[in-house]
């Protein structure tokens, strides 16, 4: 007897009921892959002209329990806070090297109420009550006073990309590869430290050789990122409390492959490791003549103007078959992990972004311009920084619409 | 008994104060190596190497020896340079860095950073204000903040 002619009994018919009651179906769900949402901008959010003026590199955002932003620009010198719809707030600190003052912060986040800011040309982290007086600066690198206990290794080298959440630091610690010179660097260390730059445990340790290009001249120097770099990623929540790494070194062969996330809580306790199968997309030559384009010719739209020739680029160009599956990631402030994707089944002129619930469970892909770089994000909204028609950056904001509205 | 306490007290007070010497010697001894090594610690901030950070490539302060210009862009490029970073450049500078040499000499310097206002200051790559583009005040105020080296 073939199932198709057995009547279903009632107790079944009522589970299935009540389980499709208790779990609505997405509206867009396919069997076998996470389904699409379309991402809308979110124009009640503009930040004005006076305010857009100042900003010329935004390299970090991070919203307050308000949705209030706080916003890091190295070419700035200094903290700016907008309200939640974008109109400034105020500024925290000014360009200087005395308390309070920046020189080119970096990094922005929050341990509690309180903002930290890393500004690696000061060299220090800072630490700024979001209500009320009083700074904390934390001296690193050569500024940091030696340890008292000269057997224990202390991080002088790294630089903090995060403060967890029981006010210990993540750094970010390069190691120089010693056969080429010293110039290039081979591997980066993960390190969970104190703020005296005590390492109290190494997180992970990773491979940086298809990371960077670095080419010395006569006078200077030019560090270059490699556009098909496959080394691995990670991303940290702003308020420290999730960690996630993204192993995505591309198959030799190319076409199928596997990416692994793992997260950690706090630096500490590993959470999940989750795998991830996909189908590779090949890079065609189109795609490498276009990156070299860009990075030599000043007047192609966001060229980089770099003095490098074209044959020094392509001789030093890491050129896997596909590119690496995972272009960039990113925590939001309740976990959930958001992996900017570049998949045979990516659609074209637009930006993939795969989300992970915060267990890296995959949830559903969404739909982004291209060119946005997303810099903080929430369940429903995310913050960065796009283009407009001229090139000019923009910070937008753009929200992400519920399964019972997918696109 | 009461020359005898006289004598106690007065041992007493002769002790302490032959021992307060020594000791009052070593705090200033300790205060002045203290400041000796404050001195030596607290180089001028300004030579720059390239550094990444979250994969973003960035200019890190701090390096010495290292560049003077160093321009970052967004998860792209940093760039280093200093016109006459060569050994034609180099300096006598005190080894602290705490003394600035001012000189209307044919020393090559870059700019560096500075606030709206403020007198454009360049250095070469050893941290030397180099004073070619300075207006004589100006020149007379960094002297007057800082010591100056005679060549």
């Amino acid at each position: 007897m073939s199932m198709s002619k057995t009547r279903p009994q009632w107790p079944v018919l009522l589970a299935l009921s009540l389980g499709s009651w208790l779990h609505p179906l997405p509206a867009t769900a396919p069997t076998d892959a996470p389904y699409r949402l379309v991402a809308e901008r979110d124009r009640t959010f503009s930040v004005p002209d006076s305010v857009r003026a100042l900003l010329s590199r935004v390299t970090a955002i991070a919203a307050a329990r308000d949705s209030s932003l706080y916003l890091a620009d190295p070419s700035l010198g200094a903290i700016l806070n907008l309200t939640p719809n974008g109109d400034f707030r105020r500024v925290l600190g000014r360009r200087g090297s005395g308390p309070g003052e920046f020189n080119a912060p970096l990094l922005v986040g929050f341990h509690r109420d309180t903002l930290w800011a890393v500004d690696p040309a000061s060299v220090r982290l800072t630490l700024l009550p979001t209500r009320g007086p009083g700074v904390v600066t934390v001296p690193l690198g050569l500024s940091a006073a030696t340890l008292p206990d000269r057997s224990r290794p202390q991080a002088r080298q790294g630089l903090p990309s995060a403060v967890l959440p029981d006010g210990n630091l993540l750094i970010e610690q390069p190691v120089r590869d010693s056969q080429d010179g010293g110039t290039q660097w081979s591997q980066v260390l993960l390190l969970r430290a104190s703020r005296n730059l005590e390492v109290l445990d190494t997180i992970a340790q990773s491979s940086m050789t298809h990371s960077m290009m670095v080419f010395v001249n006569r006078d200077g120097e030019e560090h270059l990122v490699q556009p098909f770099g496959d080394d691995p990623l990670y991303a940290v929540s702003s308020d420290g409390s999730l960690l996630v790494l993204v192993h995505r070194e591309v198959p030799a062969k190319g076409g199928k492959g596997t990416f692994t996330v793992t997260g950690w809580r706090g630096g500490k306790e590993k959470l999940f490791e989750r795998r991830v199968e996909y189908d590779g997309r090949r890079i065609v030559r189109n795609a490498v003549d276009s990156v070299i384009q860009l990075f030599t010719n000043p007047r192609s739209k966001g060229g980089y103007g770099s003095h490098v020739p074209a044959d020094s680029l392509r001789r030093r160009l890491y050129r896997p078959a596909t590119y690496p599956p995972v272009e960039s990631v990113r925590v939001s402030r309740n976990g959930m992990i958001w992996l900017k994707v570049r998949l045979a089944d990516s659609p074209e002129g637009v930006g993939d972004w795969l989300v992970l619930s915060p267990r890296g469970f995959e949830m559903y892909r969404v739909s982004l311009p291209a060119t946005f770089r997303m810099l903080e994000a929430d369940r429903r909204t995310v913050w960065g920084v796009d283009v407009d028609s001229l090139d000019v950056p923009l910070l937008v904001r753009y929200s992400i619409p519920g399964p019972g509205q997918a696109g | 008994m009461r020359w005898k306490l006289l004598g106690a007290t007065l041992f007493l007070v002769a002790l302490s104060l032959t021992s307060s010497r020594p000791a009052s010697a070593q705090s200033l001894a300790s205060l002045a190596a203290a400041n000796a090594a404050t001195a030596t610690m607290q180089k001028t901030p300004g030579c720059w190497g390239c550094a990444s950070l979250g994969g973003m490539p960035v200019c890190h302060g701090g390096e010495v020896p290292g560049y003077y210009n160093c321009t970052a862009s967004v998860a792209a490029t940093c760039q280093l340079s200093s016109p006459g970073c060569g050994a034609g450049a180099a300096l006598p500078v005190d080894p602290d860095g705490a003394v600035m040499y001012v000189s209307r000499g044919s020393l090559l310097g870059v700019p560096v950073a500075h606030g709206n206002g403020d007198p454009p200051v360049r250095r070469n790559c050893e941290g030397v204000v180099v004073a070619r583009w300075q207006s004589p005040d100006d020149i007379l105020s960094v002297r007057s903040r800082t010591g100056t080296l005679t060549l």
